[in-house]
């Protein structure tokens, strides 16, 4: 058979459509359901991140309004400061560009193209964050902990070969945490994101070609 | 805008009656399994419902060219389908059942013809897929690209490749 007839009878079965018309409280019924897309899928996968994320932040002000030492009071201080920036500053890259992806009007080659740029910016920020998060959580303990010693030195100059301990010791811990976190970060973000940026990479390659 | 703290205007929901066919038909193009299909015509009636402020009546494109981009767009890029829906399968691919069950047979009744044509769509990528239906639909070229966001050209070429795996397939079922 022909694909002319096919379309004919496609056509002619389309125009004894069956379907039970939907009145409006269906469209409203509908309406009231949650999107199941992908984007609407990593949306909440965003605010359930967040929500871990302020409860990390809850306890460490806790731990923060517990500490009796000043000095101790001073470098939480300093790190829950430096969180909530770089996690609100994170999280809101993040929701801003995935709910910008959600443009359904847009031509096919648009809206993958969009979608794929965003999902992009978005992995990009996610995995800056990440890698972020080494220089702050080790930057702070250790910055606190130098200037103590360096005090500490100018009375007792044996304390030199503790401070360049230190050093070596918070650069070697750094730079395992740097590895670990690539290697967690590039893990995470594949899993959640990966599967989607894929798809989305090889239906835009397939439209153009 | 919260789809279910408002309820729709009485234009956006003529508009889910009026199209209501060609949303299903799209759906249909996508899902042959009835549960996926009903869950994809939700999301497209939702994607609509939060692009319908966008839509502007008055630009150059018909509302029937929008509703197809909001439609494939959302059948296109959907992952949660994919992950129920068996692959795509390649035209040399020898292991790919050549007579997968009539979908929804219980449900709804196709002529042979029909769903013979059906079964070789399935076995089509979902760009692919785009075209096929749009060929089905009768759209012009220009339509096409218009939905699509391709040249006419472009279109014009992949229509001719779409349409011969298209025959491929169809007589390989035969």
């Amino acid at each position: 058979m022909e694909l002319d007839d096919l379309r004919r009878n496609w056509q002619q079965a389309a125009g004894s459509d069956t379907t039970a018309p939907l009145d409006s409280e269906a469209v409203a019924r509908l309406l009231k359901q949650s999107s199941r897309s992908s984007v609407a899928e990593m949306l909440r996968n965003a605010w359930q991140e967040l929500v871990f994320t302020v409860l990390l932040l809850a306890i460490a002000i806790f731990g923060w309004l517990q500490a009796e030492k000043l000095e101790t009071q001073l470098m939480m201080g300093w790190w829950i400061l430096l969180g909530v920036v770089s996690i609100g500053s994170y999280h809101r890259h993040l929701i801003t560009g995935l709910k910008g992806m959600k443009d359904a009007g847009a031509t096919v080659h648009d809206q993958l193209t969009q979608q794929l740029q965003q999902l992009r910016e978005v992995l990009r920020q996610s995995y800056l964050s990440s890698m972020w998060s080494i220089p702050i959580s080790l930057g702070v303990p250790m910055g606190f902990t130098l200037v103590k010693l360096a005090q500490e030195m100018t009375v007792n100059k044996k304390m030199v070969l503790i401070f360049w301990l230190t050093v070596v010791f918070y650069g070697v811990v750094g730079y395992v945490a740097f590895l670990g976190m690539r290697w967690f970060a590039k893990h995470y973000l594949q899993r959640l994101y990966g599967q989607h940026l894929d798809r989305l990479e090889g239906l835009l390659r397939e439209l153009e070609a | 805008m919260s789809p279910a703290a408002v309820a729709p205007p009485p234009d956006f929901t003529a508009v889910v009656q009026e199209y209501q066919p060609l949303l299903r038909r799209v759906c249909r193009l996508y899902c042959p399994d009835l549960a996926d299909r009903q869950d994809l015509f939700q999301e497209v009636v939702l994607q609509l419902w939060r692009a319908w402020p966008k839509y502007q009546p008055q630009a150059e494109a018909k509302l029937s060219t929008w509703l197809y981009r909001v439609a494939l767009n959302v059948a296109i890029s959907s992952l949660r389908q994919r992950t129920r829906r068996p692959r795509s399968a390649r035209l040399d691919d020898e292991d790919t059942p050549r007579h997968l069950p009539q979908p929804d047979a219980s449900v709804t009744y196709e002529p042979e013809e029909l769903a013979a044509l059906y079964r070789a769509i399935d076995r089509l990528s979902d760009v692919d897929k785009a075209f096929v239906l749009l060929y089905l639909e009768e759209r012009t070229y220009e339509e096409m690209a218009d939905i699509l966001g391709i040249t006419q050209n472009n279109v014009r070429v992949k229509m001719h490749r779409v349409q011969d795996k298209l025959r491929q397939l169809l007589t390989r079922s035969v």
